[in-house]
């Protein structure tokens, strides 16, 4: 296999409305070369309308679409050199697994002799070399799947697009083709869109997430700051759990700047918060960023335990605050250690460098 | 479901089948092999006429040839059609299935009447001829062949639309897609893709309007004249005209067996395909 | 579309006479009480049935008629299949080749001619034992006036080059097809043994011919398209197109009128045959023949009290006497040849 250069893949200003209704709003991304992003948000975002003005399917209702700084718009999807994975893989039925893959080069009108060298290679690059004679009936869900990677890459596209490819799988299975994915992606250094709504697996296999929400992107970072540093409360609560406590804030106190809770606490902020004091505000901590203590702590919320859940490696802790809300706190299970009991006071505070976020309401 | 309601089930179905295909066809063979018209000793006198005399064979032979052209004429149209139903926007595929199924609620003799005045040496097409210039007499399109097989391909249009739409509207749209991203145009995903999955759908369109089109009795008689003669006048002209029941029998055997058997082999043809769809 | 009607009749006779349903099925259609069912003609012979002799007959009795529209031939072939039980229907009306299969297959009774006080009212050569001649069908040359400036006189006028394309034929499933071959043979010196001479004329005839229907009711439409220009025709199918406003006309060429006649028949093994008595005498009426003498339905008289008017005195006959005198035809030496006469047509003609 050559090693080849991917390419570069730049959406500007893109906007779809299917009359009244704005699938897709002003959207600005840029991928680089053999880059892996994905997007993830819940269904109806707008995450396969993109996928599909990309391709070049739907044609945009205003924006352009730029591959290695060239505009395509004007490209039908047969000339555009996309590949698309489909969830349901979308293999052709009345052809067998070596004419699936050989169904592009034919388009392409490869001379007989190098197609066939390639179909074997990338039979093999998918480990499913014995199966080139089946259809694809006879192929279980993760083979399927291989093969449509595989006639996909085939052709070598420019992008590859992949929606919701592995929604079909069951989950040991979808853990291992994530792990095949990467690898290709990785060995092939091809640039990639991954459409997804599953957040584990968009944290795991890409490079950048872009989280969507109805039609827009609301944040666009590396796996670890969409986890640890979520700009928007939305993406703090569809990726990962949290905790969400109303309050007001207040002045700056130092690095962070205090809330008064609802619960009546009062809390300072993770560094790097300016909200206008007297702004109301959500505060948002992680269930595995607090850590639980009988003895007052700093920057603590105080409540009552009110139900103890050992979860494998985790154990949960329900916790009443002040004003009848609820708080959870996830604690790493050490050997040896005994759960706090239901009823006892505790003091929850973050564990640096994490800290308390707030997101304006 | 136990064999035995099963068979209580099916039972009254077969006995309407055996009433209504069997015991008629038995009568039909039966009369086929009589002697003269009050019967007398069985013979295949009747069958050997017909097979002896190279003028009926070529009646039989022109019908089934019809048959196939007025089939192919309808698939080269009806396809398309299809396709533009099944990939139309739902808002529109209703108004086209509904246009492609408003033939079937007119009565064919109404059609081929249509058909007479649109066809006719005064009629629709040679007054858009003559008035163009494109010919100086009006052409002969009412009683001859070419006639038969316009006014057949579309009379029987909804035979072949409707089972290739059914197939493919069943058919997932990403495939079409996929090809599309494989670098596949318009016309290779439709002769690659569609036209293999929807295999099904036109095999049995081409059997309903081949079965159809060569047993259109009005449609032959009305557009084709008594000079093209093809097996269902022959038929009703020895059944009716001539009294000659027995024979009439022998070619209406005949005529059914020759049919079956094309039927048969399209059938088959079109078992090939079933299996991936 | 009378044409449809009786295909598909005929269809489901075929597979009901299959079942020895046809047999039955009149017999459990028939109601209780005194109900007539009587056979017509498609087009203006319906027509006039249902306007003038269904009226004139319900007068003054209490029963009830079904008339339906059956052709000869088709008549035929229900009667054969029902024969041994109900017949489906009391009165058959025939055209002159159909009475003789009628009587050779037993399907008609003899007519009661002292039941009908009518039937002595007949010209001598349309009474008859089977039963009474109603009406006289007449062939002779239509034309469209329009493109046959001057109106033919002989039929060797449709071999004229001038009409090269535009002659019309009809298929020999109908009495026309037939009676014009025989008069074709007899006027080129052929015999009922010998159709050589009319089939030798045909084929010099073909060239010119635009077209042939397979059966009446295409032979009208493809005047009403103004398909043909010149044919063979009726008198009164031409009757019928000039009424619906068709530019058509016709002669009887100067070799004379030929022509068969139409009767009425009581079927043997009816169940009313005192009411089918009645009908067919209601028929024969001079009152009722001469209502339908007038357009549109031109029916010739055969009652001797009835006056000749209308089109017909201009093109067949000036009196009475005139109809007798049209000739006829042997049909007892053509039936037995149609099967033959049709396969032979079918050869010489076929495209
Ligand atoms: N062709 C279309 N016409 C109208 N609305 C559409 C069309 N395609 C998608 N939509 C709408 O746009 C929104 C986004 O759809 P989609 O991109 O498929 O979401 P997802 O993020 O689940 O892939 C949905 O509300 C959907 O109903
Ligand atoms: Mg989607």
């Amino acid at each position: 296999m050559e090693s080849r250069r991917g390419h570069e893949l730049h959406l500007a200003g893109i906007t779809q409305r299917f009359g009244d209704y704005v699938a897709v709003r002003d959207i600005d991304l840029k991928i680089g070369a053999g880059e892996l992003v994905a997007l993830l948000g819940p269904s109806g975002c707008g995450k396969s309308t993109l996928l599909r003005i990309i391709s070049g399917f739907m044609p945009q209702t205003e924006g352009k679409v730029f591959f290695d700084g060239e505009a395509v718009d004007h490209l039908p999807p047969n000339k555009r050199g996309v590949g698309i994975v489909f969830q349901n893989y979308a293999l052709f039925p009345h052809m067998t697994i070596r004419q699936n893959i050989a169904y592009g080069l034919e388009v392409q009108r490869v001379p007989a002799a190098r197609l066939k060298t390639r179909v074997d290679e990338m039979l093999d690059l998918v480990h499913m070399g014995e199966f080139a004679e089946r259809y694809p009936r006879q192929l279980s869900g993760g083979q399927q799947q291989r093969i449509a990677l595989a006639r996909c890459l085939a052709v070598d596209p420019k992008i590859l697009l992949l929606d919701e490819p592995f929604g079909a799988l069951d989950k040991n299975l979808r853990l291992d083709m994530q792990i095949e994915v990467k690898r290709l992606q990785r060995e092939y250094g091809i640039t990639t869109v991954l459409v997804t709504h599953d957040q584990e697996e968009a944290l795991s296999m890409a490079d950048r997430v872009a989280v969507m929400s109805r039609g827009r992107i609301e944040q666009i970072a590396s796996p670890t700051d969409i986890y640890d540093r979520p700009e928007t409360l939305f993406v703090n609560q569809f990726v990962g759990s949290t905790n969400v406590l109303p309050g007001i804030a207040g002045e700056m106190a130092g690095a962070g700047q205090q809330v008064t809770l609802a619960c009546g606490e009062r809390i300072a902020l993770a560094e790097g918060s300016r909200l206008a004091t007297g702004a109301q505000v959500q505060v948002s901590i992680r269930p595995e960023h607090l850590t639980l203590q009988t003895a007052p702590l700093d920057n603590a919320i105080t409540g009552v335990i009110k139900a103890v859940m050992p979860l494998g490696p985790q154990v949960l802790y329900d916790i009443a605050v002040g004003d009848g809300t609820d708080i959870k706190v996830s604690v790493p299970r050490k050997r040896g250690d005994e759960f706090l009991l239901s009823g006892t006071r505790i003091f929850a505070a973050p564990v640096p460098p994490a800290g308390y976020r707030a997101f304006p309401v | 479901m136990s064999t035995a309601s099963t068979t209580r089930l099916t039972l009254p179905l077969t006995a309407l089948f055996a009433v209504c295909f069997v015991a008629p066809l038995c009568v039909l063979v039966a009369l086929s092999l009589a002697a003269g018209p009050d019967g007398g000793v069985a013979t295949i006198g009747h069958y050997a006429a017909f097979v002896g005399d190279r003028f009926n064979a070529s009646i039989l032979f022109d019908t089934l040839w019809l048959g196939v052209k007025a089939t192919l004429v309808c698939l080269l149209f009806g396809f398309p059609v299809a396709w533009i139903c099944a990939r139309a926007h739902v808002r529109w595929q209703s108004v086209l299935i509904f246009l492609v199924v408003l033939p079937i609620l007119t009565s064919v003799v109404v059609r081929t009447f249509s058909w007479i005045v649109i066809l006719g040496r005064h009629g629709l097409l040679n007054q858009i001829v003559l008035g163009l210039g494109l010919a100086d007499e009006p052409l002969r399109l009412l009683y001859s062949e070419a006639g038969v097989i316009i006014v057949l391909a579309q009379v029987q249009m909804p035979l072949m639309v409707l089972p290739i739409l059914t197939v493919l509207s069943r058919i997932d749209s990403n495939l079409f897609d996929a090809s599309q991203a494989l670098g596949a145009g318009q016309w290779r995903t439709l002769w690659r893709v569609a036209v293999p999955l929807s295999m099904p759908g036109i095999i049995a369109g081409c059997i309903l309007t081949y079965a159809a089109s060569i047993t259109a009795f009005v449609t032959q008689t009305l557009i084709g004249g008594a000079r093209l003669i093809y097996m269902p006048l022959f038929i009703y002209q020895q059944a009716v005209g001539a009294n000659n029941w027995p024979f009439a029998a022998a070619i209406s055997v005949i005529f059914m067996v020759a049919v079956l058997v094309v039927v048969a082999v399209l059938n088959g043809f079109g078992r090939r395909f079933e299996k991936h769809v | 579309m009378n044409s449809r009607n009786a295909f598909s009749r005929r269809d489901f006779l075929m597979a009901g006479s299959a079942l020895g349903l046809g047999a039955l099925l009149p017999g459990l259609a028939r109601a209780a009480g005194e109900e007539l069912v009587a056979a017509t003609f498609p087009g203006t012979w319906n027509e006039a049935h249902r306007n003038i002799l269904k009226p004139a007959f319900m007068k003054g009795i209490d029963a009830s008629v079904v008339q339906s529209i059956i052709l000869g031939t088709d008549q035929i072939s229900r009667l054969e299949a029902a024969k041994g039980g109900t017949p489906p229907f009391d009165v058959a009306i025939f055209d002159s080749p159909q009475v003789l299969d009628a009587v050779k297959q037993g399907l008609i009774m003899e007519y009661p001619v002292a039941k009908s006080p009518h039937y002595g009212e007949l010209l001598p050569a349309f009474q008859d034992k089977w039963g009474p001649k109603i009406s006289m069908q007449v062939i002779g040359i239509a034309y469209n006036p329009e493109r046959v400036k001057t109106p033919p006189t002989r039929w060797e006028d449709l071999w004229d080059p001038r009409y090269k394309g535009r002659v019309g034929l009809t298929a020999l499933n109908s009495q026309l097809g037939i009676a014009f071959l025989a008069e074709l043979n007899r006027i080129k010196g052929g015999t009922d043994a010998d159709f050589g001479p009319a089939f030798k004329a045909l084929r010099e005839l073909l060239p010119s011919v635009g077209a042939i229907a397979a059966n009446l009711g295409a032979y009208a439409t493809l005047w009403q398209q103004e398909q043909v220009d010149i044919a063979p025709y009726n008198f009164n199918f031409v009757q019928t197109l000039k009424g619906k406003g068709v530019p058509v006309e016709f002669v009887v060429p100067e070799t004379g009128p030929v022509g068969w006649q139409t009767s009425m028949h009581v079927v043997a093994g009816s169940r009313v045959p005192e009411l089918a008595t009645r009908y067919i005498d209601t028929h024969l009426d001079a009152a009722v023949q001469a209502a339908m003498m007038k357009p549109p339905y031109d029916v010739i008289p055969t009652n001797g009290k009835v006056a000749l008017q209308g089109a017909m005195t201009q093109t067949i006959a000036r009196t009475q006497a005139d109809l007798e005198k049209i000739r006829g035809l042997d049909w007892a030496a053509l039936n037995p040849q149609r099967s033959a006469l049709i396969d032979r047509f079918n050869r010489e003609i076929r495209a």
